[in-house]
């Protein structure tokens, strides 16, 4: 991770932060824009759409990527990235199968234990971040394929037991007011995500170590504690995702996880967050994981080849990219957002911190070191 | 790295970058690495070792050691490309479907695909450094598209691979020498030169700092661009690779590439955040990644554990990494 | 101090995992002529992780350990992983072992070819269940091609399926094709074979096509996505995954429909549940019997002990066939008085259940799929006849040049 011990405090931690929110809200709103518009444009695709089915469908199926992008956002947020994704979720869903089944405990305490192995596995990924350096890529990547591993080993590859009746009732058939109960937790979800990412003094402390560790560290943030409970919360995150899928298909694979990873991550970046860290809105996130998965709905029912399905999928996840894309000050201005996103920044810019460093920002660059970088220019 | 950032700066701006010496540690560590579970192997091999195992074994890692290459090259600069499974089946699927069976065609034919690589990644290059892309994302998007591409032009695996094509790239040479060497070989030199080279010094004074690198007058975006274009290439070498040492194709064939190219380059040393890293460091990591299933076989441990050997031997590299580069520090101050 | 105590953590704890499930994989290894005398058998799987793949290898398991094969053989199962190259490097390394014979599933159609080859010059002996490769020194050992018992002459899953669920619906409707892994050859043989059979009903639309990825959850929301695109569906095609294909119609409170799939149990317990049927369901259970693996260790064993000729190069599976009327529920631990289905909560509900055969693999119990422990008091039984496939079908499984 990358920082200059010497820079500006105060540029990093409390400026920037409102800013770059405002920034992200349109840019959030045009991902939401988007996905309005693909609904009822899914007529073209299919006569039966749209449809309450077609909405209840997507809500559905999106709960479950929505809850993982969730803490694969809290890490993306601190400039991490989480790859145990979805073998956390599959160890969750074939552990909370094999308690519940086989050893016959309880479906309550299966969800605590299942919490709970979550959280440990999280917690392993934050170590080896936090506390021994491990690059995050490396640290998750690692995770992920010992956990299978570990995985395979203890169910000899075969998961046994089912999921207990709650959970089916809860997340497979049940219904409240003729809405799959599912919904609901999505809603609630929403709302708790939002909650903690940017109305808590936790969700504000990620941002300023996803903008600069160091300088967090000199504002006296805990910032190891800080990003070893990103990986905890994602890892939790996951677990409950397990637990959902468990009783939404009513038993456990061991590929039940494998559709989770990409997506998650995709989700988060369509959304608005910038991988490198420090930006990004939950409901964003929310947005992309609603167009991701309202564009697979839309594609599944296209009459065309598995080939010609991916080909359109990925064409729109680049377009979706290429709209909602944070554009630079000096670039075109054919987009009304980008407009009045950019003219919202000058406004908000003062004079000390120059266009160059703004503009030519590339993927390539940290928050910190753009300001070590402010810094040599005005001196 | 940062550290050592700052005070170079009072130095020039072209002595702080050669931190190929910072990453001479983690290359040499994962040779280390690669040389004990290689006598390990041979130790319990049944018969003994024989140039056709060495054979077998380098042309089982030739393949990914093309694609860390090249996904190394990206990484330096700073980006990630998850487009390497996506050409790696497309590339795949040509071969075993439309390459010529006559030995000079075949090969002028791959030289096209090579190319096609290129192209694919020049094409990547620009959406990330010129639309201002996430390259993680981008590339995903790209993946997913190319690997649609191998599904419609080859539905089930099947195609055959003219031997005229595979036979001479994983033979041996004299009975003693592996092709696979031979070409791992040429690689390192490959690299040797490319990092000498402007375009070499230009990639890690982008990944360090791009800013400061702008400022020295080095054109960033099209440093990008053909580092994501070489690394294109590389992948297209990759896919030529894999369709020679399975003789087949399969659509979805680059598939496991995904993860097992990034790491091969972790194994390797390379840093994710960008700047560091060496491409011999992760075609060491592709021989390691290659050799530990066979390790495990002879020693007889249940195959489950492949993956949690996997990690084991990729969080163990990465901290004695931490822990020598600590102790060069020590003893420098 | 505090980070060499979280190292130390971070090694522990897998090792300490790795130990506590590796063990019984170190049974044996390397040497070589360690076993007096006794032929090596290796189970080369290439992936593990579903209940189909791991009954099938727990069965080979369970049979080359039945007495008297658990004098002659040392048998070793192995999991290489979903690509090419990984089981590629697995048959070298157990061709360097010393292997007298591997009994695989294999990955690929032909991207083994070359590796395999090198194999039966040295002497060992391929046999492959389930899907199949073209190198024509390995045996196939597989239902791919087959017609069911009763009918060998009418072959091929995707065919038989198809038919029936065009009989059921008269020859016309709407209808789902709920596929397995899209780029895969078994799936591209059970697409091809059925699709052929509703393009003779003009009247049959395939009204959404979808890969279910041989698993049910994927299924399940695949199905989930079709059904709310289409209000109006007549009928299911499906390969593996069936029982998330009828979970995603209960879930959208749809009227069930007749579904064609394979073997899970709660698919057969759903097919005999009056409820169900109320409601719509009718439907037949047919497709992979994981008994094959078991079957092909019986066959690579006889090869081994009478030669070469004794087996011929391309043997078939019976297709399993049950329809509502012919589900019977097992009252114990074996398939007996022609019973074929579990009670509900005897095993995971995607259990595929055709692990056991009469004739071909009587040796069998629901002990040995699902922990591939030999049936006690079991021994081997002679082998009826192999089932040749007939000339006209090799095409399906040894290529083109066949």
């Amino acid at each position: 991770m990358s920082g200059s011990a010497q820079a500006d405090a105060k540029g990093a931690g409390s400026k920037e932060v409102p800013e770059r929110r405002r920034k992200g809200i349109s840019q959030v709103t045009l991902v939401y824009l988007i996905v309005l518009a693909l609904i009822p444009l899914s007529r073209l695709i299919s006569p039966a759409f749209p449809s309450t089915d077609q909405v209840e469908n997507i809500l559905v199926l999106g709960s479950f990527l929505a809850i993982v992008a969730f803490g694969q956002g809290l890490v993306i947020l601190t400039g991490g990235i989480d790859l145990s994704v979805a073998a956390i979720i599959t160890a969750s869903a074939v552990f909370m199968s094999a308690i519940t089944g086989a050893m016959g405990n309880s479906a309550l305490v299966g969800v605590l234990l299942t919490l709970g192995v979550g959280i440990l596995i999280g917690l392993f990924n934050g170590i080896g971040v936090a506390y021994l350096k491990i690059p995050p890529f490396i640290m998750t990547l690692a995770t992920g394929v010992m956990a299978t591993s570990i995985l395979l080993g203890q169910t000899n590859g075969s998961p046994s037991g089912a999921s207990p009746p709650v959970l089916r009732e809860l997340f497979g058939t049940g219904r409240i007011f003729g809405i799959p109960i599912t919904i609901f937790f999505f809603a609630a979800l929403v709302f708790v995500g939002w909650l903690i990412q940017s109305r808590t003094t936790y969700g504000q402390r990620l941002y300023a170590v996803g903008n600069g560790e160091i300088v967090a560290r000199i504002s006296g943030l805990p910032v190891k504690q800080l990003i070893t409970s990103v990986y905890v919360v994602s890892g939790l995150c996951c677990a409950i995702a397990g637990i959902m899928l468990l009783g939404f298909t009513a038993g456990a694979n061991l590929s039940i996880g494998n559709d989770y990873l990409l997506p998650s991550i995709a989700a988060v970046v369509v959304g608005g967050t910038a991988i490198k860290g420090g930006t990004g809105r939950y409901l964003g996130t929310v947005a992309g994981v609603l167009l991701l998965t309202t564009v697979s709905t839309d594609i599944s029912a296209m009459q065309l080849s598995e080939g010609w399905k991916q080909i359109v999928y990925g064409a729109i996840v680049l377009a979706a990219l290429v709209l909602s894309r944070e554009r630079p000050e000096g670039g075109s201005r054919t987009n009304i957002f980008a407009r009045l996103r950019a003219r919202k920044r000058e406004e908000d810019m003062d004079e000390g911190h120059g266009d160059v460093s703004k503009g030519a920002a590339g993927p390539g660059q940290s928050a910190a070191s753009q300001n070590e970088h402010r810094r040599s220019i005005s001196q | 790295m940062i550290e050592t950032g700052a005070v170079a700066r009072k130095r020039t701006f072209w002595q702080e970058l050669r931190p190929q010496a910072l990453a001479t540690n983690s290359v040499l560590l994962a040779a280390v690495v690669f040389l004990i579970l290689f006598m390990i192997w041979t130790y319990y091999l049944p018969g003994g070792l024989n140039a056709f195992q060495i054979k077998d074994l380098l042309n089982l890692a030739q393949a990914l050691a093309f694609a860390s290459f090249g996904a190394t090259l990206v990484l330096i600069v700073g980006g990630f490309d998850l487009s390497v499974a996506g050409l790696i089946s497309l590339v795949n699927v040509l071969v075993a479907t439309q390459m010529p069976s006559s030995a000079g065609l075949a090969f002028s034919f791959a030289v096209l695909l090579v190319a096609l690589g290129l192209v694919v990644g020049l094409i990547n290059g620009c959406l990330v450094s010129f639309l201002r892309l996430e390259s993680i994302a981008t590339t995903l998007a790209t993946f997913i598209i190319l690997s649609g591409l191998a599904l419609v032009l080859l539905a089930a695996p099947g195609g055959t691979v003219p031997p005229s094509f595979y036979e001479p790239v994983t033979g041996i040479i004299g009975g003693t020498i592996p092709v696979a060497l031979v070409v791992l070989v040429l690689l390192v030199i490959i690299w040797l030169v490319i990092k000498r080279t402007r375009f070499g010094v230009n990639l890690f004074a982008i990944g360090a700092d791009e800013d400061a690198a702008t400022m020295n007058g080095v054109r960033t975006r099209a440093v990008k661009v053909w580092a994501f274009g070489v690394a294109g290439a590389m992948y297209a070498l990759a896919g030529l690779s894999l369709s020679a040492a399975t003789s087949t194709g399969n659509p979805n064939a680059g598939t496991p590439f995904l993860l097992t190219t990034f790491a091969a380059v972790a194994l390797g040393g390379t840093s994710f955040a960008g700047g560091k890293g060496s491409a011999i460091g992760s075609i060491i990591g592709a021989l390691v990644l290659a050799i530990i299933p066979k390790v495990l076989f002879v020693l007889g441990i249940a195959s489950f554990s492949t993956g949690l050997f996997q990690g084991l031997v990729m969080i163990a590299a990465v901290l004695l990494g931490v822990a020598t580069a600590k102790l060069g520090r020590k003893e420098e101050s | 101090m505090k980070k060499l105590l979280f190292t130390a953590l971070l090694v522990v704890i897998p090792v300490a995992l790795l130990v506590g499930c590796g063990g019984q994989g170190a049974a044996n290894n390397g040497g070589g002529d360690n076993g007096e005398g006794k032929k090596k058998i290796f189970i080369a799987l290439s992936y593990s992780g579903n209940l189909w793949q791991d009954e099938a290898a727990n069965l080979a398991m369970a049979i080359a350990k039945t007495p008297p094969y658990d004098k002659e053989v040392i048998v070793e199962k192995q999991i290489a992983g979903t690509d090419v190259q990984a089981q590629i490097s697995q048959y070298q390394s157990m061709i360097a072992a010393g292997a007298d014979a591997i009994v695989s599933f294999p990955v690929s159609p032909t991207g083994l070819n070359q590796t395999i080859k090198q194999g039966c010059e040295q002497g060992v002996k391929f046999f492959m269940y389930d899907a199949t490769v073209t190198e024509p020194c390995a045996w196939n050992v597989s239902y791919i091609t087959a017609g069911t018992a009763d009918e060998p002459n009418k072959p091929y899953f995707g065919a038989n399926t198809a038919q029936w669920l065009a009989d059921e619906l008269g020859g016309k409707g709407k209808i789902f094709m709920n596929r397995g892994v899209a780029g895969n050859s078994v799936d591209q043989t059970h697409y091809d074979t059925a699709k052929a059979v509703f393009d003779k009903y003009p009247d049959i639309e395939i009204v959404a096509e979808y890969y279910g990825m041989w698993d049910a959850s994927t299924s399940q929301k695949e199905t989930a996505k079709a059904l709310a695109a289409n209000p109006e569906v007549d009928g299911v095609w499906s390969e593996l995954g069936e029982s998330g294909v009828l979970k995603a119609f209960l879930a959208a409170n749809r009227p069930l429909v007749p579904i064609t799939g394979e073997n899970a149990n709660s698919f057969r317990l759903a097919l005999a549940d009056p409820k169900m049927q109320e409601q719509g369901l009718t439907g037949v259970s047919s497709g992979s019997p994981p008994m094959q693996a078991g079957y092909a260790v019986k066959l690579a064993m006889k090869v081994l002990k009478e030669g070469d000729e004794s087996v011929p190069k391309n043997v078939e599976v019976p297709l399993p066939w049950v329809t509502a009327e012919d589900v019977k529920i097992c009252e114990g631990d074996k398939f007996e008085n022609g019973c074929n289905t579990f009670p509900e909560g005897k095993v995971p509900d995607d259990f595929v259940t055709e692990v056991f055969q009469e004739d071909l693999l009587p040796e069998s119990s629901l002990n040995a799929a699902l922990k591939g422990e030999p049936t006690p008091g079991a021994t081997i039984q002679p082998l009826p006849e192999p089932l040749e496939m007939p000339a006209d079908r090799l095409s399906v499984t040894r290529g083109a040049e066949g």
